[in-house]
């Protein structure tokens, strides 16, 4: 597996997703970093094709309690951040998840 | 690839640890097929004969229990146990497990169970109190793991992971991640889950007697400081003072290795007469010749040096680990021999010992010790004089007679059947079916009055060879047998051994009619054409195996008469004794 280190990965989300905020307008669903949708393709063993902003566990079979514990620790080594405890439970979208690796990486 | 049935079970949630498991160990060769218990489910998952886990017919049974649950009175309030009682709250736990570890091994006897040593926090209410006061927790700690050690050795199905030293050795503070006990009744970090499924991983690699069996070096800048050719004998560093004690106690852990029987071996480009004078006379050097299986120092390239001496120790290639501090060897090596494991190396030789410990306990893990171990090294030597015996002898007969052999069988009993379980598991070229057994499997078949499991040992003009074959005959009809395995160490290949064990074995259970197999595997090609050879006729194929049969081995099989031949009978005596209830 090709892993970039983590600070430039984390810099890189960073950069990516700030180019969308302060360069665009304010859109709902942001270019989807391709960094997140690997990750959830391989800990939810799902296409990344299939990867949206909405998909949750709600529509993505292994995305159970634990599929999540299992997404949450990989992004969490992969972006080098840490969720509080009680945000975990609420990123139950890959959206969400981007929106809260955003807000840990700036 | 080797399926592998492995119930995960814990006193905490342990889903976490399928994900790195099922990597750790397809990495070392095992495709595994992975059932776990819900959180703190296992005692009744144990208990209950109909439950998941006996459904699921593991191989492995890893039972997790985390320190945190299984002190958890004792970590919550110290101080509400009288301190006179806390020994035996540690000893009831243990006998608790010890019960439960009963029934697992009566229900699953051909699994292997794992144990831990519990982890806990160095950290805790009790800090200060602990060898100050009556009110540590650490006396009900040690009289838990006394019992678990008596658990582990009353039991040939049980193995324990030091789970309590992984957690030291990465720190308390990385092991723990309080958010997933808050989140999911779960107790490891990701770092902590990584490296509990490499340990477990390696201890089944270890059981399963899949590890590596030769540690060959480089001797330049990697078993002494400096290089002999330039700095010469007394300008190499190797002694008590500096980076010189570096390299003294790597070579002490060698030493070791050799000590539990791995074998190790010399490849270096050198000018032999330096060097060996290094390895003879320097009072720096903790390793001397006699440690060597094979040694290579010469111009060749390493790689091939590598393949011959695989050749001369008749092991694999994959059998191999090379360690140098040569960046340009070790890429030569991977790329042209890439069976052998050649492990990144550090620069600094303060940390070539932590990296050789890190590297055998991933590879080069013993879980026993064995008689065979204690002195294979010395086992190999003798094999090179038996070689430069047979370039001597006329005749290949002059050369059986010359080595004046003298074997042994007996029935497998509690004392031999670890090494007739580790034949099993091991023994790859002259291997007729390459079944691998447990030891708890062994001991099911030594016990069953249909089945005779027969081991062989060799002794000739050189020294013992100990425990080198393993014959297992299940009865099929009255005097009729079927040689379920059939094999022998390769260091007594090429000894008409063979002939001697099958014909003195099938005489003392009187077969009047044998059928014996050949399961091809990639390295089993050597004894493709044994049963041909031993005057056996061809039967039908069964599937990718080849089938053949005997009628009256007794007047077709015998003994060459270069051997001496005797049958122990304690051995047949108290294997009949357990027999017959």
């Amino acid at each position: 597996m090709n892993r970039l280190p983590a600070r430039s990965a984390r810099k890189q989300f960073r950069d990516s997703f700030r180019s969308h905020f302060d360069h665009a307008l304010r859109i709902s669903l942001p270019m989807l970093n391709q960094q997140l949708v690997a990750i959830v393709s391989r800990t939810l063993n799902v296409d990344p094709s299939t990867v949206t902003p909405e998909t949750s566990p709600e529509n993505t079979a292994a995305w159970d309690s634990i599929g999540h514990l299992n997404l949450i620790l990989e992004l969490e080594e992969e972006f080098q951040v840490r969720f509080p405890t009680e945000q975990i439970p609420q990123l139950n979208s890959v959206a969400r998840l981007q929106e809260a690796i955003a807000q840990q990486s700036g | 690839m080797t399926d592998l049935r492995v119930a995960l079970l814990s006193s905490s949630t342990v889903e976490l640890l399928e994900r790195p498991l099922t990597a750790a160990l397809e990495e070392r060769g095992f495709t595994a097929s992975l059932w776990t218990a819900g959180f703190n489910q296992y005692r009744q998952e144990i208990l209950n004969a109909d439950s998941p886990l006996y459904r699921h017919e593991p191989d492995v049974v890893v039972l997790y229990l985390d320190g945190e649950d299984v002190f958890r009175e004792l970590l919550q309030n110290p101080f509400g146990t009288a301190a006179a009682r806390r020994h035996d709250a540690g000893s009831n736990l243990a006998e608790e497990l010890s019960e439960l570890v009963r029934i697992l091994s009566e229900r699953l006897p051909r699994a292997t169970i794992i144990l831990n040593t519990p982890p806990i926090d160095p950290v805790g209410a009790v800090t200060g109190l602990e060898y100050n006061s009556e009110w540590g927790i650490q006396e009900a700690v040690g009289a838990y793991l006394s019992r678990l050690r008596a658990i582990a050795a009353e039991s040939s199905s049980v193995i324990v992971v030091d789970v309590a030293g992984l957690a030291a050795s990465i720190g308390f503070d990385t092991w723990r991640d309080p958010r997933m006990w808050y989140l999911a009744r779960a107790r490891l970090s990701r770092r902590a889950m990584a490296a509990l499924a490499l340990a477990y991983a390696s201890a089944i690699v270890a059981r399963m007697g899949r590890i590596r069996k030769c540690v060959a070096v480089d001797l330049d800048n990697t078993l002494w400081g400096g290089i002999i050719g330039e700095d010469g004998f007394e300008g190499i560093k190797l002694g008590e003072d500096g980076v010189g004690r570096a390299f003294a106690e790597f070579q002490e852990e060698l030493l070791n290795l050799y000590r539990k029987g791995i074998l190790l071996a010399i490849c270096s480009k050198n000018n032999p007469a330096d060097a060996l004078q290094v390895i003879r006379e320097h009072p720096g050097m903790r390793l001397r010749e006699e440690h060597f299986a094979a040694v290579r120092i010469n111009w060749e390239d390493k790689a091939s040096n590598l393949r011959n001496m695989a050749e001369e120790l008749n092991i694999g290639l994959d059998s191999f680990v090379f360690l140098d501090d040569n960046p340009v060897e070790r890429t030569w090596v991977r790329e042209s021999t890439p069976e052998v494991l050649v492990p990144e190396w550090p620069a600094d030789p303060v940390d070539y010992k932590r990296t050789l410990l890190e590297l055998s306990r991933h590879h080069l893990q013993k879980l026993k010790i064995t008689a065979e171990d204690r002195k294979r090294g010395e086992l190999y030597k003798a094999q090179a004089a038996r070689r430069k015996l047979e370039s001597a002898g006329s005749s290949i007969e002059e050369f059986y007679r010359a080595l004046e052999m003298k074997i042994r069988i007996g029935r497998a009993d509690q004392f031999t059947i670890p090494r007739v379980a580790q034949l099993t598991q091991k023994t790859n070229q002259f291997n007729l079916t390459t079944r691998r057994y447990t030891e708890a499997e062994i001991r099911v078949a030594a016990e069953d009055p249909s089945t005779a499991v027969f081991w062989l040992e060799l002794t000739d003009k050189f020294g013992p060879s100990g425990i080198v074959g393993v014959l297992i005959l299940r009865m099929s009809g009255l005097g009729k047998w079927v040689i379920d395995t059939f094999l022998l160490s390769c260091r007594v290949m090429g000894r008409t051994v063979e002939n001697a064990f099958l014909a003195a074995a099938l005489r003392e259970v009187d077969a009047t009619h044998v059928v014996g197999e050949y399961r091809p595997t990639a390295k089993n090609s050597p004894v493709k054409d044994l049963y041909a050879r031993l005057g056996f006729d061809a039967a039908d194929a069964n599937g990718d195996a080849q089938v053949w049969s005997l009628d009256a081995p007794a007047t077709r099989l015998t003994v060459p008469d270069w051997f001496e031949v005797s049958v122990s009978e304690s051995a047949a005596g108290s294997q009949r004794a357990q027999a017959i209830p």
